[in-house]
């Protein structure tokens, strides 16, 4: 059932990309240039993975997986460390720490708990896996992060009123940890709420094309739509909790000056 | 005066009649973070009951970073602040803060009612052993020229001046021994800020009630001011900061 694509037929759908630039060049959106790079790029990229997984897989080797996994985590926390309006020093230490506790925790958890593959490094499964859970664990990260500092920065004189009539760190800083952490859970739930419905999600797809039967893709779509929403939720909270650590001192005093204005 | 000249170097080697000492700053530095600028530098005070004492000096020149320095609101680079003789531990300064309240000067009220906002510290763990008490918040209110419904008011609906009120107010009913006022009367008219000073005034020469204390300890206020008339009467010690350093 499964049907191999040949190089022609990638080229065919390529093609498409001319339709693109033609609407932007009769719309003058001056986007062509754009598209000929997003699209270049997005052949060259997912070719070098192809090629990089070929090799992961055909050589089976722990320390292989562990080093791809550690690469994505890397790379994960970089993009998840761009995307908040403010930055400090150290930030990126954070986002690694919350991309660990929560991505890396639900990798562990599926592969030892749910999954139980055989050998436990297994590259077809882990390799997809964490890339599922890595990438929406850095949004609940970026989003955690950026609503933890707005509301610092947007609520700094309500938070030093209730530090100067004698809260504590945790008790001045709950009101903005609970905003930024709903707002980091948020599209979880949301993507749980309109799996199947909106769209089939990326995974299932995959799978359904490739020919497994739809119910048992269905089956691995929830285990995974389950560790994705927990990873994001996990790590945002993990990289909110950070942020206070910095931002707040053990003498129970606010350092907002530590934030900056990215580019600043 | 500027200074007292010697410090009491222990609360029991001071006689019961003697003013006690409550706060002691030694040797306080601090500059602005990332920039480095220079905010005050070598401050040592010493304040004791039944001091009201006002910090004078030109804008900038370092009065309310002192008194944030004071309230441990912000880390000093230098020098430390003591309690009653006592270094304070990370862990006990949200209790210290209820002794000793910061009043910032554009007062920040929290979402609700004057009333939402007059329970809210009560809710802190400093605040064990306190509860809040309408009738008292209510007297101190008609004291400062308000009526009763002013409790409901909601906190968006406060001009600047009622918001200091109620600031005063809610630190008022956590039983401080010091308040530290920075510009605390800025946007009050003459007859409320009036009231102002004269509920201060007999709060200092009030001896709060004692449990198994022969003689409870006194309270004090510092003030930053520009209003030369609210330093003569509101103070008894003077303190001049000009660039960071006292004069």
């Amino acid at each position: 059932m499964y049907q191999s694509l040949t190089y022609l037929q990638v080229a065919l759908a390529g093609a498409l990309v001319l339709v693109n630039g033609a609407l932007s060049a009769v719309l003058q959106l001056r986007l062509e240039r754009q598209l000929a790079i997003a699209a270049v790029r997005m052949v060259v990229q997912l070719l070098l993975v192809g090629l990089v997984l070929r090799f992961v897989f055909a050589h089976s080797s722990w320390l292989l997986v562990a080093g791809l996994v550690v690469i994505m985590s890397g790379l994960a926390t970089s993009a998840a460390v761009q995307r908040p309006d403010r930055v400090y020093t150290g930030m990126w230490w954070d986002g690694l720490m919350s991309v660990v506790i929560g991505g890396w925790t639900m990798g562990l958890f599926a592969v030892f708990v749910v999954l139980r593959v055989h050998p436990w490094y297994q590259p077809q499964t882990i390799i997809p896996l964490m890339g599922m859970i890595l990438g929406n664990t850095l949004t609940g990260i970026s989003l955690g992060i950026n609503h933890f500092t707005d509301s610092i920065v947007g609520e700094r004189d309500q938070i030093e009123a209730m530090l100067a009539l004698g809260a504590s760190r945790a008790e001045a800083a709950r009101p903005s940890l609970s905003k930024a952490i709903r707002t980091g859970v948020i599209p979880t739930i949301n993507g749980m709420m309109v799996a199947g419905i909106v769209s089939l999600p990326g995974m299932m797809t995959g799978q359904l094309l490739s020919g497994i039967d739809p119910v048992e893709a269905v089956k691995y779509q929830i285990v995974v739509m389950f560790l994705i929403s927990s990873g994001a939720s996990l790590a945002s909270v993990a990289a909110a909790l950070l942020v206070y650590r910095r931002v707040f001192s053990a003498s129970h005093q606010l350092q907002s000056w530590i934030l900056r204005e990215r580019g600043k | 005066m500027i200074l007292r000249s010697q410090l009491l170097p222990t609360l029991t080697a001071a006689p019961c009649q003697s003013p006690r000492l409550l706060i002691e700053a030694r040797n306080l530095s601090r500059r602005a973070p990332g920039q480095g600028a220079l905010l005050f530098q070598g401050i040592s005070l010493s304040l004791y009951e039944g001091d009201r004492l006002a910090l004078r000096g030109p804008s900038g020149a370092g009065k309310s970073v002192i008194l944030r320095a004071l309230a441990l609101l912000d880390a000093s680079d230098d020098g430390e602040v003591l309690w009653q003789g006592a270094q304070i531990a990370p862990a006990e300064v949200p209790n210290y803060r209820q002794k000793v309240i910061y009043l910032q000067q554009r007062s920040a009220m929290l979402p609700g009612s004057v009333a939402d906002n007059l329970r809210l510290p009560f809710a802190f763990a400093a605040s064990s052993g306190k509860s809040y008490q309408e009738a008292q918040a209510r007297s101190w209110f008609t004291r400062l020229g308000r009526s009763d419904d002013f409790l409901t008011k909601n906190s968006r609906d406060l001009s600047g001046g009622e918001a200091q009120l109620v600031a005063l107010v809610r630190a008022l009913q956590l039983a401080p021994q010091v308040l530290l006022l920075d510009e605390a009367t800025s946007a009050l008219d003459l007859k409320t800020a009036t009231a102002f000073h004269q509920l201060l005034t007999t709060w200092v020469a009030d001896r709060p009630s004692s449990q198994g204390q022969d003689l409870p300890l006194g309270r004090a206020l510092v003030w930053v001011t520009h209003d030369e008339q609210q330093l003569v009467s509101l103070s008894n010690r003077e303190i001049n900061i000009a660039g960071g350093c006292i004069k």
